[in-house]
């Protein structure tokens, strides 16, 4: 089963994915998660029919969905 | 005016009285001739063959000339030409297609993560109504990312507006998405980013 992590960026959003049996592609994906941290980003876990969210401040390999935000700022 | 074949030529015209100096420049694949000349325009029409020359609106002035330049191009030049342009369309029109796919790609991830409701007014009226933590309401308006966050009181009316979004390269409704979520589930991180203006 495939997991994915979506992050919004110039191109309308990248996709990953990882399978949360395969470490390689788990450790793969929690360095995109921490990168995108670093920048700024914000983590969503989605999940439900509606696709809903709630706040990661940390990499959870069993969050089938992810989403990254860009960090905002006023204007 | 005949094309010179020699390298440069100045060719000498009388007119009115005086004479007139016109040098030219031939290059392998176009042909530049420069007028240079005092002229009286309140009384005097340009003679031919220099009343082709393009006139900008300076040279209207009394007894002044800019130097004007005509430019003859061989077949070859204007070959090379419209090959530009046509390359130049080709690049703008693929980048209008790719524009239009970053739109339509973050327009169906924004109705993906969207309820029911949400999508049915963003559809509608292109906005959409968010639920705060707090339990106020924020109506994204989808017309622009800027001062487009509309608080609510409890009569649905817009008590102030918030101005916070991404940077300008992200698409439009990216940056509604990321509202949405930040609205959602960090509510007090963004009343704290985002900037407030009057309704």
């Amino acid at each position: 089963m495939r997991h994915e992590m979506q992050i919004l960026d110039q191109s309308g959003h990248l996709t990953f994915f990882w399978n949360p049996s395969n470490q390689d592609e788990v450790d793969n994906a929690e360095e995109h998660f921490d990168s995108y941290k670093e920048k700024g980003y914000s983590a969503f876990r989605v999940q439900g029919q509606d696709q809903q969210g709630s706040r990661m401040d940390t990499f959870d390999p069993q969050a089938a969905k992810v989403m990254m935000v860009p960090q905002l700022r006023g204007g | 005016m005949s094309t010179p074949t020699a390298a440069t030529m100045c060719t000498t015209i009388p007119w009115g009285g005086d004479t007139f100096c016109t040098t030219s420049a031939t290059t392998s694949t176009y042909t530049t001739w420069v007028a240079e000349r005092v002229f009286d325009f309140d009384r005097e029409a340009w003679p031919e063959p220099y009343d082709r020359l393009p006139r900008s609106p300076q040279r209207q002035l009394r007894g002044v000339a800019a130097p004007a330049i005509v430019t003859e191009r061989d077949d070859a030049e204007n070959r090379r030409m419209e090959e530009g342009a046509q390359r130049r369309a080709r690049e703008i029109e693929e980048r209008h297609a790719r524009a239009a796919e970053v739109r339509d790609r973050a327009h169906a991830l924004l109705l993906e993560h969207l309820t029911p409701e949400q999508r049915r007014t963003f559809e509608q009226n292109q906005w959409f109504i968010v639920d705060g933590k707090s339990g106020v309401k924020y109506r994204v308006r989808g017309n622009s990312f800027s001062g487009n966050v509309d608080v609510l009181n409890k009569h649905q009316m817009t008590t102030h507006r918030l101005c916070g979004h991404c940077s300008h390269d992200i698409p439009l409704h990216d940056q509604l998405l990321a509202q949405k979520f930040m609205i959602e589930h960090a509510e007090d991180d963004f009343i704290r980013i985002a900037n407030r203006h009057p309704a």
